[in-house]
C-alpha cells in the first residue's frame, strides 16, 4: 500500500447534521503527530465510539474538542462553535469524563465537589445528581483523595451526567470500574440517552464494553480515522467468510469488495472482507471457494481487523 | 436540549464567589497552622512580659515588644508568606494539564485572573487578621507600636571611618503612617510575582530559586566590586520591603552603632512598590495568556 | 416479557428485539392489547441504547405487531394473530439459522431433515452421545 493509501473502510457519514465534526484536523506535539488529518463526523443525538490502540490520538481529540488543547490545522466544529476562540461556551455544552481518573481538588469532600460543579452549571439537577450518587453507592461525606479509581470514576461520570450536557466526551469512561459498576453505569447511561436527548461520543480500547449502546463506530490509528460508519453498516458490510477451497487456490482475481484481512490454511480460508455480501459470496463461489459462513463482526473485532491490517502494511 | 447558550454559562459572580471560596477551602489547613504559630508565639510573649518568674529565668533577656511594621523581620514574613502562597492558591490545579479549573465554562484566561484575584483577597485578609493579632499582642505584652528614636543619618561614608565631624546626623525617628501599608504593599507584589511563575512556569520552585540566586549573585558582585549605580538600583528594587532594611553595619569611630544610609521615604517607597507590583501584574497578565493558549 | 440478547449472535440488536417480540406471541406470553416495556426501561434493562429499542417498536409497528400511543406506551395490536403469520414466519427464521448452522458444518439439508426427524423421534440421543465420547 502507498502513503496516500485512504482509510480501508467509509469515513463521510453524508450530511448529517452532526454535532461535532473536524476536518483536516492536525495537532503536534514537538515533532510527535498526535492527530494527522483528521476528519471526524458525530451525528446530532448518536452514540459514537471512538476505537483505536493506546497513542492513537483518542484522548488528544477529545482535549481538543474540550478547548484544552489548541490544533494547530483543520477545524474544528463542536455544536457549531469552534472551542479554540469559544472555549467557555463550548464547555458549557459539554459533560466531561477526563483520562485522568483522580478529581483535582483531592482535598475536597464529594458533596463539595459537586457542589462546585453545580455552581459552574446552572443546568445542574441536584435531584439527579443526588440519585446517581446514591445509585453509585458514594458517601458524600467521604473525601476525594480516599476514593478508589472506580469511585473517582463514578463521581465524575456523575459530574459529567448531573448537568444534563447536549454533548458527553467520556475519555475511557468504564476505565476502573468493575463488572458490576460497569453493568450499573451502562444502564444509568441507557436511562440517561431515553430522559434527555444526547450526542455521546465514548473513546476507549475496550469497546466490547460499550458495545450495546453504540450507533457509530470511528477507528482512530496514528491520528488517522481507519474508518468510520454506522455500526448497523459496519455489521452488514464486514463481514468474515470462511470457505473450503481446493488444494493451491490462488483466490479470485478481483473480488467486489476490500480485503481487509485474510489468513489462508491448505484448504480452508477466512477472510475479513469489506463490500456486499452477495457479490463477495458470488465472487469467492465463482473462484471455486464453497463458503460455508458468512457472519458479521463485533465492533471489537472489526477494529481488531483494520487496525491489525494497517500494522501488516 | 432546547437550552440557549447563555442559560448554560455561569454567572460571573457566581464563579467568583465559588474561587474564593475554593482557595479559601485549599488555604484553610496552611491557614490554621499559621494561626496556631502566631497564637502560641502570643502567649509565649505575653506570658514572658507578665509574669516576673519567667522573666527572671531568662535574666530579662527577653525584652519588651516593639512592634513596627517598617522593621524587615515584619515585612519579610509577609512576603514569605505571599511568595509561598501562590502554591496552596493553586493546590490540586495540574496547570500544564486537565485542571478543574480549565474544564469548566470559563475563558481560561479569565478563569486564571479570577483565580489569582481570589488568592490576593484571601492574602489581603489573613495578613489584616495577622497585623491586628500582632498589634494586640503587643499591646497587652506592654511592648510599644512604632518606634520613637535618634537614627544616626550617614552623610558622608568616606568621612565616617576617619571620623570627620558633620559626616553623620542624628535625626529624630517616629514611624510614618504609610509603614502600616507597607506589609500589604510588599505582600502584594510577592504574590503577584510568585503567581506569574506559578502560571507561567511547570516547575516554580526551581525558577523560584533559580531567580533568587540569579538576584543574589548580582546584588553580591555590586557590593564587592562596588558599583555604585547597580547598589542604587538594589537599593530601589528592595525598598519595597521597607526602607528600615536600608540599615548599615557600619564601623563608627565611637562603636558600632546601627546607622543608616538613607531614611524610609514614603517617596522611594511608593516607586518601589509600583515597580513591583507594576511587574507582578504584568507579569500575571502576560502569564494568563499562556492558559488561554493552552 | 423477557428478552436476552446475545452480541454474538449475527443479528443486528434491534432485529433480536424484534424476535423476542415475536416469539412472546406466538408462546403466548405476549396476547393482543398488552403493554410492552418503555423505551426507557427495556434500554436500561438490556443495557442498549434507546435508540435499539425504537428503532425495533417502530419497525414491528410498521409490521402491524404493535401500536405506539402517544404518552400511554407501546401496546401489541388489538387485532394481531400470531398463529397466522407470526408462527410460519418465526419458524421460516429459525429454520434459515439451523440451515445456516448446518451449511457451516458441511451438512446437506437432506442430512439435517433426517437428523431433525430422528431428534424428533428420541432416537438420536444416544447416537450424539457416541458421536461425542468418540
Amino acid at each position: 500500500m502507498t502513503d496516500t493509501a485512504t482509510a480501508a473502510l467509509p469515513i463521510d457519514l453524508g450530511n448529517g447534521p452532526f454535532a461535532v465534526t473536524t476536518r483536516g484536523l492536525a495537532k503536534q506535539f514537538g515533532s510527535a503527530r498526535a492527530l494527522d488529518g483528521l476528519d471526524l463526523q458525530v451525528p446530532e443525538g448518536s452514540v459514537y465510539v471512538l476505537v483505536g490502540p493506546n497513542g492513537a490520538g483518542k484522548s488528544t481529540l477529545i482535549r481538543t474538542l474540550m478547548g484544552l488543547v489548541r490544533y494547530q490545522d483543520g477545524a474544528v466544529s463542536v455544536l457549531g462553535r469552534d472551542p479554540a476562540d469559544r472555549g467557555a461556551e463550548v464547555r458549557a455544552d459539554i459533560g466531561h469524563v477526563p483520562e485522568d481518573y483522580r478529581v483535582g481538588y483531592a482535598w475536597m469532600t464529594v458533596g463539595r465537589l459537586l457542589g462546585h460543579q453545580a455552581v459552574y452549571h446552572p443546568s445542574w439537577d441536584a435531584e439527579y445528581a443526588r440519585r446517581l450518587r446514591a445509585r453509585y453507592g458514594i458517601d458524600p461525606r467521604r473525601k476525594c483523595h480516599t476514593l478508589s479509581k472506580g469511585e473517582s470514576r463514578r463521581v465524575q461520570l456523575v459530574l459529567a451526567l448531573a448537568h444534563r450536557p447536549p454533548l458527553l466526551l467520556l475519555d475511557e469512561p468504564t476505565d476502573g470500574l468493575d463488572h458490576v459498576v460497569r453493568d450499573e453505569t451502562l444502564s444509568i447511561l441507557s436511562e440517561h440517552l431515553a430522559d434527555s436527548p444526547t450526542t455521546v461520543v465514548i473513546s476507549t480500547h475496550r469497546v466490547y464494553e460499550v458495545e450495546p449502546l453504540v450507533d457509530h463506530v470511528g477507528v482512530l490509528s496514528e491520528g488517522r480515522l481507519l474508518g468510520q460508519l454506522p455500526r448497523d453498516e459496519l455489521y452488514g458490510g464486514l463481514l468474515r467468510y470462511w470457505a473450503d477451497v481446493p488444494e493451491g487456490w490462488r483466490g479470485p482475481g478481483e473480488l467486489a469488495g476490500r480485503v481487509v484481512r485474510r489468513s489462508d490454511a491448505a484448504r480452508a480460508i477466512e477472510w475479513t472482507v469489506w463490500g456486499d455480501r452477495d457479490a463477495v459470496t458470488r465472487g469467492l463461489s465463482q473462484a471455486g471457494a464453497a463458503v460455508r459462513e458468512v457472519a458479521p463482526l463485533s465492533v471489537d473485532e472489526a477494529a481488531l481487523a483494520l487496525l491489525s491490517a494497517r500494522e501488516a502494511t | 436540549m432546547t437550552d440557549s447558550p447563555a442559560s448554560r454559562i455561569p454567572a460571573m459572580k457566581a464563579v467568583w464567589g465559588e474561587q474564593l471560596r475554593v482557595v479559601g477551602l485549599a488555604i484553610r489547613r496552611e491557614g490554621a497552622l499559621a494561626a496556631l504559630a502566631l497564637a502560641l508565639g502570643s502567649v509565649a510573649l505575653i506570658a514572658f512580659s507578665r509574669m516576673p518568674v519567667l522573666q527572671a529565668m531568662v535574666d530579662g533577656e527577653i525584652g519588651e515588644l516593639v512592634f513596627d511594621p517598617g522593621e524587615p523581620p515584619w515585612g519579610f514574613f509577609g512576603v514569605l508568606g505571599a511568595l509561598l502562597l501562590p502554591l496552596v492558591v493553586w493546590k490540586g490545579e495540574r496547570r500544564f494539564g486537565d485542571t478543574p479549573l480549565w474544564s469548566m465554562p470559563v475563558d481560561h484566561r479569565r478563569h486564571a485572573l479570577l483565580k489569582v484575584a481570589a488568592g490576593w483577597v484571601w492574602l489581603m485578609a489573613i495578613l489584616g487578621a495577622a497585623l491586628v493579632w500582632v498589634t494586640l499582642t503587643t499591646l497587652a505584652s506592654g511592648g510599644s507600636l512604632g518606634v520613637d528614636e535618634v537614627r544616626l543619618l550617614v552623610l558622608d561614608p568616606a568621612g565616617v571611618a576617619a571620623g570627620t565631624p558633620g559626616a553623620v546626623q542624628s535625626v529624630n525617628w517616629t514611624t510614618p503612617w504609610w509603614e502600616w501599608a507597607l506589609p500589604f504593599t510588599s505582600a502584594t507584589a510577592a504574590y503577584l510575582v510568585a503567581s506569574t511563575l506559578i502560571l507561567a512556569t511547570r516547575r516554580p520552585l526551581f525558577w523560584a530559586a533559580g531567580l533568587w540566586v540569579a538576584g543574589g549573585v548580582v546584588l553580591g558582585i555590586a557590593d564587592f566590586r562596588d558599583i555604585d549605580w547597580m547598589q542604587r538600583v538594589s537599593d530601589f528594587v528592595a525598598w519595597y520591603i521597607g526602607g528600615d532594611s536600608f540599615t548599615r553595619g557600619m564601623q563608627l569611630p565611637t562603636g558600632g552603632r546601627e546607622v543608616w544610609t538613607l531614611l524610609p521615604s514614603v517617596k522611594m517607597w511608593t516607586a518601589s512598590s509600583a515597580f513591583w507590583i507594576g511587574l507582578g501584574l504584568v507579569g500575571v497578565l502576560a502569564a494568563s495568556r499562556r492558559a488561554r493558549d493552552r | 416479557m423477557k428478552i436476552r440478547l446475545s452480541h454474538a449472535d449475527g443479528r443486528p440488536l434491534y432485529v433480536q428485539i424484534m424476535d423476542a417480540v415475536r416469539s412472546g406471541l406466538v408462546r403466548g406470553s405476549l396476547r393482543p392489547a398488552d403493554p410492552l416495556p418503555s423505551v426507557r426501561e427495556l434500554s436500561s434493562s438490556l443495557r442498549v441504547n434507546p435508540r435499539t429499542v425504537s428503532q425495533a417498536y417502530a419497525a414491528l409497528e410498521r409490521d402491524g405487531l404493535v401500536r405506539v400511543r402517544h404518552g400511554k406506551g407501546t401496546f401489541v395490536a388489538p387485532g394481531v394473530r400470531p398463529e397466522e403469520k407470526e408462527r410460519p414466519r418465526l419458524a421460516r427464521e429459525v429454520a434459515r439459522r439451523a440451515l445456516a448452522d448446518a451449511s457451516r458444518n458441511g451438512l446437506a439439508l437432506a442430512d439435517l431433515m433426517t437428523a431433525l426427524r430422528e431428534v424428533e423421534g428420541g432416537d438420536a440421543h444416544g447416537d450424539g452421545r457416541k458421536e461425542d465420547g468418540r
